[in-house]
């Protein structure tokens, strides 16, 4: 029940809509009540009605009083829904709007550490829990209980205490059986949906090596042991079905023994004078209604179990704090960028991925990094950027600490184009206006002509409205890059970055794109981290990074001079820029 | 509904087909069908008698106030009797059900999975891996969903209303009349409620996934989204989404509120009245019993609630169909055809005349490729990434049929080779050593019921019979995530000690050494330098040093043949492709040796 406490707020908030769904339900919980009773006075009334004409006065006030109470507890019924499911709905939304503003802004530390699966689990099937104890929960948490005293208000006040207290002896074995069959029912259905994601994960893992699974003559193996994970899900499923299907009988011989009893020693009292015919009527159907409140409490167990722990999980996450620390205030002066014994090391690695790194870069320079793989290149982006923060050294943006500038004023510095460009479900011109959505459509399409990607975009039949992804066009590695640089380019920012955002992309258009770069940056500072080594060699410096130090750095002239990595790897990429050209004279 | 029907609209053949397979189950075990239909009759029959003995009670005892003992007795006696046999009977009913529905959702699972693995590789050219698991599954999970819900509720439900409408005219017709007015009025009132919800039902299942699909994308795009500081704009589209979410569940529930349980309810109310009324007519004539009146009480409590089980299962149903349509299509997709002939390969010369090959029309991948390799020959292959080396193995491992030439093996037909024959006379060792988590042993038999004295030797030829009888368990001792972790070189032994277990007679390297350290790379050169001569080894490679002693190195380009003949031959031609590439590779080592300085 703790999980009440913790939605408190909540239903502090709302208690006026909680208060008034409560209400009604209560009003129908006590409508419900009359049935019966009305029923019971209308047969009375009936059995003494004189033998002429048409039934007497009495019992089709009765059942026209029935009627009209119909009507009410249908409308009172519809009212409570409305309140209760709304409620809790708004309860899962408010909760989903949160967490998706929690992940906005959260750095990349927290996405290394949570992976895309989870969060989605959090977001959507924890939050569907929490709105089920929210609505269900407290609906058969309130209505079970009041329905079960007010059901023994009329047994044992307005009937007969006694006939009530002999009926009744076979309830508390009904509600012991209801607990017992739905913990046993939880429990299987948990090994059931385990065993249905083992058997995912061995489809998955089959399907994914079949080249092997072929190449051995593994087929009659794999599906022998495929079949032995679906007979052991198909043996948990009847073991769910099995406790499911005990429901039937236990409700069936507890009402069954509760009917005989109240029968039994009703028709003693009817006998005795003591009870008359109608009201033995109506306390058999008030019987009837024993039932839900006996299902309810175990129903409402399971699901504030599965509520609360949901809770804690997505509570956790909505508590966590930013990932990085977004106090500074100031605005940085100018774009000149410095870094001083610059050293990090991500979580979890034992080894510094920076170590001991000096630069400068004036505005307007271009930079150039290369390297190995794993060199720490984009580790060295990333910090300018403060997606991370560095352990060791100082950054420098106009000469204010990073840490002092405001969070949203280090980014707009930076027009940051990753390697593997991300684009959202949206057209093509949204992509690309995606930091600026005011921009207008020539601004766009300049953007697009730097980054040689305008022809590409008109040879779609709807240009810049083509939608990308699921539903739209599949574009190239190559055209996914250029559009990326676009976006970048759009946002006019006073650093340009390009992380290795040239790889998928020709030589031809490469230099292409660079050519254009240079023509029309004008004043804007550029980094360019690149395994090719074409496109870094005109930057006005170049760091050649290697194991998280920088090796050699220079420009391209000065570093072909030297017998490093970078000349090694200068004679490399031209050997195989000829070897290309001879396999395609071969072909030819 | 209508917006779920015509999202998952499959065409009417379709339809049929998957109904047909879906129905075939029902009746294929038709013994313990009769058996579980018998039990739900007699349950049933068992069940409606119980309110029968009551009226007897009231009728002919109580109200007549004749309670001779034996007879109340009898009478007693017979309601626990009939009372629990039909508890029993319900649950053995119930049992047979399920077990029905989970044999059959059984059989088309190993169907469906035994299926899949027998597609041709062309097949998996086109799937997308993450949709055939799904169809073999979530799809079969779906039609588990229905036979069950079908079977045990909706079948269940149908008999107990029959059975309740009999006794109910057994005792009284004209109440009975009364009461049955209610299965058309509950009927009307669902399929209003069908009518009404079914937009924004569709549409709340629509936003629900759409909600979830901007979640998905905004976290893997989430750098891009705060590089731009668009955090706020990105935020408030999710919050607008989210709130067209609620206002469309919120459509779903006034439409349930207005239409399902509430009226339904109210609907029998009316009914009860209706009874009643009728039964004080009946009284007012002197033809009613009391006890009638008691009776259908005790079954109208009953009545409305099966009603409202089966209606409510009309969207499983409808969801059931959608998946058994892309389950059947999937049965439907034609098998690879083996040959059943008891030829093997004996020595392992192979022989290519004239091979060609292509994915997609009009871009061939290989262009008269011919090709003659001895027994015990090492033949190597080189080329840029799409000359066609891979193929070539494809080709041999006789996943793809050439559009045009031929493979002969030991002078027949690869294709007249049956699929034991191909899988034990031509080992693989593939690009990516695959662990099972499993024992040693059984990382090397691999499920071929292997003699265990072809594992130890194989284990000796890829020399890991020593590091494995140091450990404690020996050969079975466990590898895997939670077992002993091997070392990459022991990982490549192990793979080749696996392709070697089999004796096959053609051993195919599929870029073996392109990721591994050198350290691995003299692994597996030992290996094929031992092998040489005693199995014909193709290996496909992409360091030239794997493959330096090799008989033969042919240099593909484009689907052909550019350059053949030994290192040393090829190295001495002036402007060769292999001398580039071997040049390449020695200026790759130079730039190694600079990282590390």
């Amino acid at each position: 029940m703790a999980l009440f406490l913790q939605l408190g707020w909540f239903f502090r908030e709302h208690w006026r809509t909680y208060a008034l769904a409560l209400l009604m339900l209560a009003g129908v919980a006590v409508l419900n009540m009359s049935v019966p009773w009305l029923i019971g006075r209308a047969i009375d009334a009936l059995l003494q009605a004189p033998a002429a004409g048409t039934p007497s006065m009495p019992a089709s006030h009765y059942l026209l009083a029935l009627t009209g109470l119909g009507v009410a507890v249908y409308l009172l019924r519809m009212g409570w829904r409305l309140i209760l499911f709304g409620t809790s709905y708004r309860l899962g939304n408010l909760l989903r709007a949160r967490f998706y503003q929690r992940l906005t802004c959260q750095g990349q530390a927290f996405y290394n550490a949570h992976n895309t699966g989870d969060l989605m689990a959090r977001a959507t099937n924890d939050i569907d829990a929490i709105e089920l104890a929210a609505g269900e929960g407290v609906l058969s948490g309130f209505d079970g209980l009041l329905t079960l005293v007010l059901v023994l208000v009329m047994m044992f006040v307005v009937i007969d205490w006694r006939l009530a207290l002999v009926a009744l002896v076979p309830f508390p074995f009904m509600a012991l059986g209801f607990y017992r069959i739905s913990s046993a029912v939880h429990h299987h259905f948990q090994q059931a949906l385990e065993q249905f994601s083992r058997l995912n994960d061995r489809a998955q893992e089959a399907l994914a090596g079949i080249r092997l699974v072929k190449a051995m003559g593994r087929e009659t193996v794999e599906t022998r042991a495929f079949c032995s994970i679906a007979e052991e899900a198909a043996a948990s499923n009847f073991r769910v079905a099995r406790s499911e299907a005990l429901y039937e009988p236990v409700i069936f011989l507890s009402m069954a023994a509760a009917l005989a009893l109240s029968v039994g020693f009703g028709a003693w009292l009817i006998v005795q004078q003591a009870l008359t015919v109608g009201a033995l009527a109506s306390f058999i159907m008030y019987l009837g209604q024993l039932i839900w409140p006996m299902f309810a409490f175990g129903w409402l167990l399971n699901i504030v179990e599965r509520g609360s722990a949901a809770f804690k999980r997505v509570d956790s996450l909505l508590q966590l704090p930013d990932s990085i620390e977004a106090s500074g205030t100031l605005q940085p002066k100018g774009t000149a960028i410095r870094l001083q014994g610059l050293g990090f090391t991500y979580p979890d690695s034992p080894t510094p991925a920076l170590q001991q790194l000096d630069l400068q870069l004036e505005a307007g320079q271009v930079l150039g990094v290369v390297g190995p793989t794993g060199a720490g290149k984009s580790t060295l982006i990333q910090l300018m950027m403060r997606y991370w923060d560095a352990q060791h050294g100082v950054i420098e943006l106009g000469g204010v600490p990073l840490s002092q500038l405001s969070l949203t004023a280090v980014r707009g510095t930076f027009a940051y184009v990753p390697q593997d460009a991300f684009l959202f479900s949206l057209s093509i011109g949204d992509n690309i206006a995606l930091s600026r959505p005011d921009a207008s459509q020539a601004d766009i399409e300049a953007a697009a002509r730097i980054a040689s990607v305008h022809d590409d975009i008109m040879g779609f039949a709807q240009g810049y409205d083509t939608p990308v992804g699921e539903r739209g066009v599949t574009l190239s590695g190559g055209q996914r890059q250029r559009l990326a640089i676009a976006r970048a380019l759009l946002t006019r920012a006073p650093v340009l970055v390009l992380d290795d955002a040239l790889s998928a992309v020709d030589v031809h258009t490469e230099g292409r794109i660079l050519a254009h770069l240079r023509r029309n940056v004008g004043g804007q500072s550029c980094i360019i981290i690149s395994h090719r080594l074409s496109a870094v060699q005109h930057a006005d410096q170049i760091l050649v990074l290697s194991h998280g130090i920088v090796a050699e750095r220079g420009d391209h002239a000065e570093l072909l001079a030297r017998d490093g990595w970078y000349s090694r790897m200068y004679a490399y990429q031209q050997l195989e820029a000829s070897l290309d050209a001879r396999d395609r004279e071969v072909s030819a | 509904m209508r917006a779920s029907s015509q999202s998952t609209a499959a065409p009417v053949s379709d339809r049929r087909g998957a109904f047909r397979l879906l129905s075939d189950y029902v009746v294929r075990d038709k013994p313990l069908l009769i058996k579980a239909l018998l039990l739900l009759l007699l349950a049933t029959a068992a069940d409606v008698a119980g309110p029968i003995l009551l009226k007897v009670f009231i009728d002919d005892h109580l109200l007549v106030e004749n309670f001779e003992l034996r007879a109340l007795l009898v009478l007693l006696l017979s309601y626990l009797l009939s009372q629990v046999a039909a508890a029993w009977l319900r649950y053995q009913q119930t049992l047979r059900f399920c077990d029905m529905a989970l044999a059959a959702v059984l059989d088309i699972r190993e169907r469906v999975f035994a299926h899949v693995l027998r597609l041709p590789m062309a097949f998996y050219d086109r799937a997308i891996t993450g949709q055939l698991v799904s169809r073999i599954t979530n799809d079969t999970e779906a039609i588990k969903d229905l036979y069950v819900q079908f079977l045990s509720v909706v079948l269940t439900n149908v008999i107990l209303l029959a059975g309740i409408i009999v006794a109910m005219g057994l005792l009284n017709v004209q109440l009975m009349l009364i009461a049955l007015t209610l299965v058309p009025t509950v009927v009307a009132v669902i399929y209003l409620y069908q009518r009404f919800s079914g937009a924004a039902v569709g549409q709340t299942r629509q936003l629900r996934s759409e909600i979830n699909a901007s979640i998905s994308e905004s976290i893997a795009g989430m750098a891009v989204i705060q590089a731009g500081n668009q955090q706020r704009r990105f935020t408030q589209q999710f919050e607008g989404l989210n709130n067209q979410y609620y206002r469309a569940r919120m459509r779903t529930v006034r439409a349930g509120a207005l239409l399902l349980r509430p009226a339904i309810d109210l609907l029998s109310v009316l009914v009860l009245v209706g009874v009643v009324w009728g039964f004080g007519l009946q009284q007012v004539n002197g033809v009613a019993e009391i006890g009638v009146l008691y009776a259908f009480l005790n079954y109208l409590s009953r009545f409305t609630e099966p009603l409202a089980e089966i209606t409510q299962r009309f969207n499983l149903y409808q969801q059931a169909m959608v998946a058994g349509s892309r389950v059947h299509q999937l049965i439907l997709e034609s098998e690879q055809q083996y040959q059943a002939g008891t030829a093997r390969i004996s020595a392992g010369a192979i022989s290519i005349r004239d091979l060609a090959f292509h994915y997609q029309p009009g871009k061939p991948v290989l262009r008269g490729l011919a090709l003659q390799v001895p027994a015990g020959g090492f033949y190597a292959v080189v080329g840029h990434t799409g000359s066609g080396k891979s193929t070539l193995l494809n080709l041999l491992l006789n996943f793809y049929t050439p559009s045009g030439g031929e493979i002969r093996i030991d002078d027949q037909p690869l294709s007249a080779l049956s699929h034991g024959a191909l899988r034990a006379g031509i080992g693989l060792i593939p690009q990516e050593p695959f662990v099972l988590a499993a024992s040693i042993y059984d990382n090397i038999d691999m499920g071929r019921n292997l003699d265990p004295a072809a594992i130890e030797r194989a284990a000796r030829q890829a020399h890991l019979h020593g590091v494995i009888s140091g450990m404690e368990q020996g050969y079975q001792t466990l590898l895997g995530e939670r077992g002993t972790r091997l070392s990459t070189g022991q990982r490549q032994q192990l793979i080749i000690a696996r392709a070697l277990a089999a004796s096959p007679r053609i051993l195919l390297l599929d870029e073996a050494t392109a990721n591994v350290d050198s350290e691995t790379e003299q692994v597996v050169q030992r290996a094929l330098s031992e092998l040489h001569g005693r199995v014909t080894l193709i290996v496909v490679a992409h360091r030239l040093s794997t493959i330096r002693h090799a008989d033969r190195i042919l240099v593909l380009s484009h689907g052909e043949i550019a350059e053949a003949g030994t290192h040393a031959d090829l190295l001495a031609r002036p402007d060769g492709l292999y001398g580039s590439m071997y040049r390449l590779q020695q200026q790759a080592r130079r730039v190694e040796e600079a990282e590390d300085v």
